[in-house]
């Protein structure tokens, strides 16, 4: 043996050297394996390297004190707030940013300025009216006065969306700081204008909806991530905010129905004695809505206009936001829902142009919203969660805005039903990701709407059986990610930034987290893990290192291969069976064993064993490493089915061949025969090769 | 310049916590079977899209993949995709039959069929698909001829794409 060896290692020599001589030194390179660690920042006390909150975690806390008054003749609203922040942090802060989200649609917001756009070769009739208009609309905060508790006056700078309270002297760590806000302004048309609030106005009646979010300056996020979250506010990539309690007081006309974030402390002051009494009911129905406020004592209220006002007074304690809705057209229902631990409720706001598919679904798919979270997270912590009939799809703490009419007659279709539960349970589930498990949304839009576009799929699942589930299935994101590759941009992307917004920042996502489930981790590993990351961040600002790294410190599994692929790259799957070889086994003599390739034909030798032997050889086409799940079809007609982990590919990314015995003949090899892995090519996976595509499928279809 | 920012700030209307799929694509994939002499085209584009259109240009409620579909809706369906796709085969233009089509979700997918067809060495796609009425559309034509694979993005600037083989 020695001597063979010799003579093989002599061969390899000549072999290298003349390549050596032909051409020049070889390079190096750096590590591009696929299953090389990610580079995470470096953990530390604030954010350890298990992926938890560390012993030095800690977050700033904001309370507001509030009186709002909302003006419905003029569609003004206006504010005088009383700000007190709790600096946390371990360093002395000489400024403070606070955001103003509503500049973004002030008459000089640069947010159309960074706009390409064409002008349209045909235009509705009221959209050229109103396109064409010469007065812009005057929106965005006018702010009348920013003082110290005293009232001398706060030097400040505004910049766009943002704005610097210009401290005297730097707010010590560990100290508190309190000032005023005074502000106004003039409320958009969201059915017209855009926006994820703003007012609908309903000209049948005259009467307006509103919906109000983004209202007042609130504070931007200060951490030792990233110092100042204080991003500009373009209008797509969403919130960083602290956490905080709230006292808020809204004064509304008198005949107004209104729902918001935070318990009410005056019902007795803005209910008649009918709604408490329809009130304490639904607090005590399980089963269905009941309502509270009905759709003819809105019609009523609707036609008249009360020269009086009422004031809601709200507490809502430990909420990172603060959002309601108004209108004399809302009709109100609720009904309480049981959860593990404790008894909340699920509220829905409509206009009788809602009614009835408001009445139908709303509150219900709230409350089974309510259920699905709290089993796959933690138990809901507030009392109460909102839908309201927004015309949009927006969330909030505690209340939500959402789409969907039914027909004039009240007829709805499946589609239109379907849409509104959707997106019901997708903003009301937000209350988790991010209200209260509380991602930088303005930074990493995946965060949030990744996160909780995976978690609603088990919601809607809950709703009734056979819901169609679209987004989020493996399936159903391949025309997205076998598209034109100069317009998609990896997960890991901030969503100001990214083409395709929808299947960047929420529908890839919610697939990757649905395959990571179901087909890399399995369901036990999965759901401990994805549990263990909101417990460990709930009322908490976590990173995607957090989540990355939890992932796998609660699991044992090392799933950087995974992240880096799927949230790093733009990469796609493409498995396929590139050969399949048949071998059977022959007594090679002298004790051993033969295994001889079966070309088919006559074969006279004689076999060693019964079994039968195949080699396999996998091509990957696509990018991404995924495990290769093969399904093996019998002579007999029965089937078997074996996963080979993606680690299969970790010493070779193009091509890998498998040794497979079976102690019956295989006929099929079929990769990924359920569609779970997002496989954008298909017609390679399967050996022999399918004759019938599925053009010749659908044309048989049509002829038989 | 006044009434150029409110024109932009309408364009950017759609902000959404909720997006539906909020992106404008239809794939078109043509093989050549030479088994069978024919060329085989499946199109597929987001079932709302197409309704979209379809509403705005016959000013009728299609109501597609509901109880309550137009039960013409084949007939427009075909009329629509004769008018947006044509092919030229070796230089030659030649019609297509319209099969029919079938639903996954939100996408439609309609099979169309280019018969007698003895060789392929170029295919000239014509596709303009839903492009009046999204401005952002794009239209992906993916073909497997001869064991070639060629591709073209189609938008609005360019409708037409030449692939050989």
């Amino acid at each position: 043996m020695k001597k063979l060896s010799l003579l093989l290692l002599s061969i390899v020599f000549v072999a290298t050297s003349s390549f050596a001589q032909q051409k020049k030194t070889q390079q190096g390179h750096t590590n591009q394996n696929k299953f090389k660690q990610l580079d995470h920042a470096t953990p530390n006390s604030q954010h350890t390297a298990s992926g938890a909150p560390g012993k030095k975690y800690t977050q700033q806390k904001v309370d507001y004190v509030m009186d709002i008054v909302l003006d419905d003749d003029t569609q003004k609203i206006s504010g005088k707030e009383t700000i007190t922040y709790h600096n946390n942090s371990t360093d002395n802060l000489s400024y403070l940013w606070l955001q103003l989200d509503q500049n973004m649609r002030a008459a000089d917001s640069k947010t159309p300025d960074i706009q390409p756009n064409r002008l349209p070769r045909r235009t509705s009739k009221d959209r050229f009216d109103s396109t064409y208009e010469s007065t812009p609309f005057e929106g965005g905060f006018n702010i009348t006065s920013v003082t110290n508790t005293d009232g001398s006056k706060l030097s400040y700078t505004i910049n766009q969306t943002m704005m610097r309270i210009n401290l005297t002297k730097p707010l010590a760590s560990g100290e508190t700081f309190k000032f005023k806000v005074d502000w106004w302004y003039n409320i958009n048309n969201h059915r017209t204008q855009g926006g994820r609030s703003g007012f609908e106005h309903f000209p049948k009646d005259g009467n307006n909806s509103y919906k109000i979010a983004q209202f007042f300056p609130r504070l931007c996020v200060y951490d030792n991530v990233e110092g100042w979250q204080n991003d500009q506010f373009w209008g797509r990539s969403e919130f960083a905010l602290e956490f905080g309690d709230y006292t808020v007081n809204i004064t509304t006309p008198a005949d107004h129905m209104l729902g918001a974030t935070g318990i009410l402390k005056n019902e007795r002051d803005v209910f008649t004695r009918k709604q408490l009494q329809r009130l304490a009911t639904a607090r005590k129905t399980f089963d269905k809505p009941v309502v509270i406020h009905t759709q003819k004592e809105a019609e009523k209220a609707e036609k008249k206009r009360a020269k009086k006002t009422k004031t809601w007074r709200f507490f809502a304690e430990n909420v990172r936001d603060y959002a309601f809705a108004s209108s004399r057209k809302f009709i109100w229902d609720g009904m309480a829902v049981k959860l593990s631990g404790k008894t909340v409720m699920a509220y829905s706001y409509y206009s009788k142009e809602a009614n009835p598919l408001y009445g139908d679904h709303s509150t219900k798919a709230t409350a089974v919203t309510l259920k699905a979270y709290s089993r796959q997270t933690f138990d809901y912590p507030y009392h109460k969660a909102i839908s309201v009939d927004g015309q949009m799809g927006m969330e909030y703490p505690q209340i939500a805005f959402n789409p969907g009419r039914p027909n004039a007659d009240g007829t709805y279709s499946d589609r239109t039903k379907y849409r509104m539960i959707n997106v019901t349970i997708h903003e009301v589930g937000h209350n988790w990701f991010p209200m209260i498990v509380n991602s930088d949304e303005r930074k990493w839009t995946w965060m949030d709407e990744g996160l909780n576009s995976f978690t609603q799929m088990q919601a809607m699942m809950d709703y009734e059986e056979g819901y169609p589930l679209g987004r989020g299935l493996p399936k159903n994101i391949v025309k997205y990610m076998s598209g034109d590759q100069s317009r998609i941009a990896p997960i890991m992307s901030k969503g100001d930034n990214t083409y395709s917004f929808g299947n960047n920042a929420y529908a890839k996502p919610a697939t990757a987290l649905w395959i990571l489930r179901n087909t890399i981790m399995g369901p036990e590993l999965f759901d401990h893990a994805f549990k263990e990351y909101a417990n460990r961040w709930k009322f908490k600002h976590p990173t995607p290192a957090d989540f990355f790294r939890t992932m796998e410190d609660a699991s044992a599994m090392d799933l950087d291969w995974f992240w880096r692929g799927w949230f790093y790259t733009t990469d796609v799957t493409d498995i396929g069976i590139k050969n399949v070889k048949k071998f059977y086994a022959t007594d090679g003599g002298n004790n051993s064993v033969k295994f001889i390739e079966d070309k088919g034909g006559n074969n006279t030798a004689k076999k060693a064993s019964d079994k039968f032997f195949y080699e396999v050889t996998f091509d990957k086409p696509g990018g991404l490493v995924m495990p290769i799940i093969i399904e093996y079809t019998y002579k007999d007609g029965t089937k078997g089915r074996k996963t080979f982990p993606a680690q299969i590919w970790r010493l070779n990314d193009q091509e890998i061949t498998k040794a497979i015995h079976s102690d019956k003949e295989i006929v099929n090899f079929q990769i990924d025969p359920d569609l779970e892995t997002a496989d954008v090519d298909v017609t390679n996976n399967s050996w022999p090769k399918k004759q019938e595509n599925k053009f010749g499928k659908f044309k048989n279809k049509v002829k038989g | 310049m006044r009434f150029k920012k409110i024109f932009l700030l309408l364009l950017i209307v759609p902000f959404f916590a909720f997006t539906s799929h909020k992106y404008y694509l239809s794939l078109t994939q043509i093989e050549f079977n030479s088994s069978k002499n024919s060329i085989e085209v499946i199109t597929n584009v987001f079932v709302d899209d197409i309704e979209t259109a379809l509403n705005e240009i016959h000013s009728k409620e299609f109501k597609l993949d509901t109880k309550e579909e137009l039960k013409e809706a084949d007939i427009y369906f075909k009329q629509y995709l004769q008018k947006n796709i044509a092919f030229k085969v070796n230089g030659r233009p030649v019609e297509f039959e319209y099969l029919g089509k079938e639903y996954d979700g939100d996408i439609v997918f309609f099979y169309l069929e280019i018969k007698n067809i003895e060789r392929v060495t170029e295919i000239e796609v014509e596709n303009s698909l839903l492009i009046k009425h999204f401005s952002e559309q794009q239209n992906l034509v993916k073909s497997n001829v001869n064991k070639k694979h060629k591709s073209a993005l189609l938008t609005k600037k360019e409708h037409t794409a030449i692939l050989t083989y």
